[in-house]
């Protein structure tokens, strides 16, 4: 149903908004590396977007500790201590949807007709239930901010057609820049 | 100096002077033929215009003749592509009538289906109850377990009170294990309750997120399709204006 390549691709396009989402103190991207599955920490929450099409839904997951140095991240004007739950939503809403967001873009490129959903923050203890979804393919990373932090992500495809497209970050590159027209 | 002499000498002089006259003939008798020559030429040239002239002539009246019958032709041709112009035309604007009936209609089923986003926005708010009922059901549950934990401690300490009870407190001691029995199976079902709503809370979440994304992807569509419906109605309208 979905074939290797699509597969790749997939993990590919994810690791890449990952990347481009997510910075180390220093502003370099943060290292992505594949886990066999998110373990994410007591109280840890977890942003759940979703982009569907008439021939699959690929749904993320985001998961944030619960921690003070995760608000540092987020919310770098907070003392890290109640430095408004509120504010702190909503970066992970935005950081959701940022890195959905950049995954619905390539993606579009294969198929014309997508939609993304709006954020939604869920106890991060749902996790281990993604792959009880009807799915196709699953993968789980990790994204290292710093020694101290690091934020899981999951991927899981559910597809009712054939998918088969090739998908390279550095094949975008040249058209990167371009004005996009809404 | 002898007659004969003289006769001779006047004999020479004569046939002289004739001979002189004779060559003088010569000569304005190959003028006069050549002259005779020229106009018999001149008289050749001036026939072979005369005929060239009629030929000419001859000509000039064919091709008016052709050219009145083009021009015949042509002005037939010119009403006929009139006439076949304003025929398409009138077709074109009728066409164009049941088009503007037809994308009218379309412009309205569009109106219609951007009208799904407030379906869209019955089903957040669907979904919103939900999760908060979802939460409240977390809500009952941990104060449900915290009841069992609290059971399993009761229960434990009259197990405990039973056996320094002895023979007295057999009896009880069987029912603080039944009790505590009954304990753990609750504690293990609230657990279990438990597990059964965060994943409630993920199928809740994914599924809305499904139709919010599918109406999303079809507004995207009906988008489309309106950005075209609209370039073709401006295109139909300018092409009839170029008519």
């Amino acid at each position: 149903m979905i074939s290797a390549s699509a597969c790749a691709s997939l993990d590919r396009m994810f690791v890449h908004s990952l990347q481009n989402t997510f910075f180390t103190p220093e502003g370099e991207r943060a290292a992505v590396t594949q886990v066999a599955q998110s373990l994410p920490d007591a109280g840890a929450q977890m942003v759940v977007l979703m982009i569907a099409s008439h021939t699959f839904r690929l749904v993320m997951a985001l998961h944030f500790p619960q921690a003070g140095e995760a608000l540092r991240l987020l919310v770098p004007d907070s003392d890290g201590g109640d430095a408004g739950p509120h504010a702190f939503r909503d970066q992970m809403s935005e950081r959701g949807n940022m890195c959905c967001g950049m995954v619905n873009r390539e993606i579009g490129r294969f198929f014309a007709h997508t939609g993304m959903s709006t954020p939604h923050i869920i106890d991060s203890r749902s996790g281990p239930f993604m792959t009880a979804l009807p799915h196709a393919h699953a993968t789980h990373w990790r994204v290292a901010i710093d020694a101290r932090l690091h934020i899981d992500a999951s991927l899981c495809m559910h597809n009712r057609a054939p998918m088969d497209f090739e998908w390279h970050a550095d094949a975008q590159q040249e058209v990167t820049g371009e004005l996009e027209f809404f | 100096m002898s007659l004969v002499a003289i006769f001779a000498a006047g004999m020479a002089c004569a046939g002289a002077v004739f001979s002189l006259w004779i060559w003088r003939l010569k000569i304005r008798l190959r003028g006069c033929a050549q002259q005779l020559q020229a106009l018999q030429s001149a008289r050749a040239n001036t026939d072979e215009c005369d005929a060239l002239r009629a030929e000419i002539d001859g000509l000039r009246a064919a091709g008016q003749a052709a050219a009145m019958e083009w021009r015949a032709r042509s002005s037939a041709l010119e009403a006929q592509h009139a006439q076949a112009l304003q025929s398409a035309m009138q077709q074109a604007h009728q066409a164009f009538d049941a088009s503007q009936g037809s994308s009218h209609e379309v412009a309205g089923a569009i109106r219609d289906l951007y009208g799904m986003e407030m379906t869209f926005e019955r089903w957040h708010a669907d979904m919103t109850v939900l999760l908060a009922h979802n939460r409240g059901m977390h809500a009952k549950n941990e104060e449900f377990s915290l009841i069992v934990r609290q059971m399993v401690m009761v229960a434990l300490n009259a197990s405990i009170e039973s056996a320094r009870a002895g023979a007295t407190g057999r009896g009880f001691g069987i029912v603080a294990n039944e009790m505590r029995s009954l304990s753990a199976r609750a504690e293990a079902l609230s657990m279990d309750y438990r597990r059964t709503l965060y994943e409630n809370d993920l199928i809740t979440t994914t599924t809305f997120q499904d139709m919010q994304a599918g109406g999303r992807m079809i507004l995207g569509a009906v988008r489309g399709l309106e950005l075209s419906h609209r370039k073709g109605t401006e295109a139909t309208a300018l092409s009839l204006e170029c008519a």
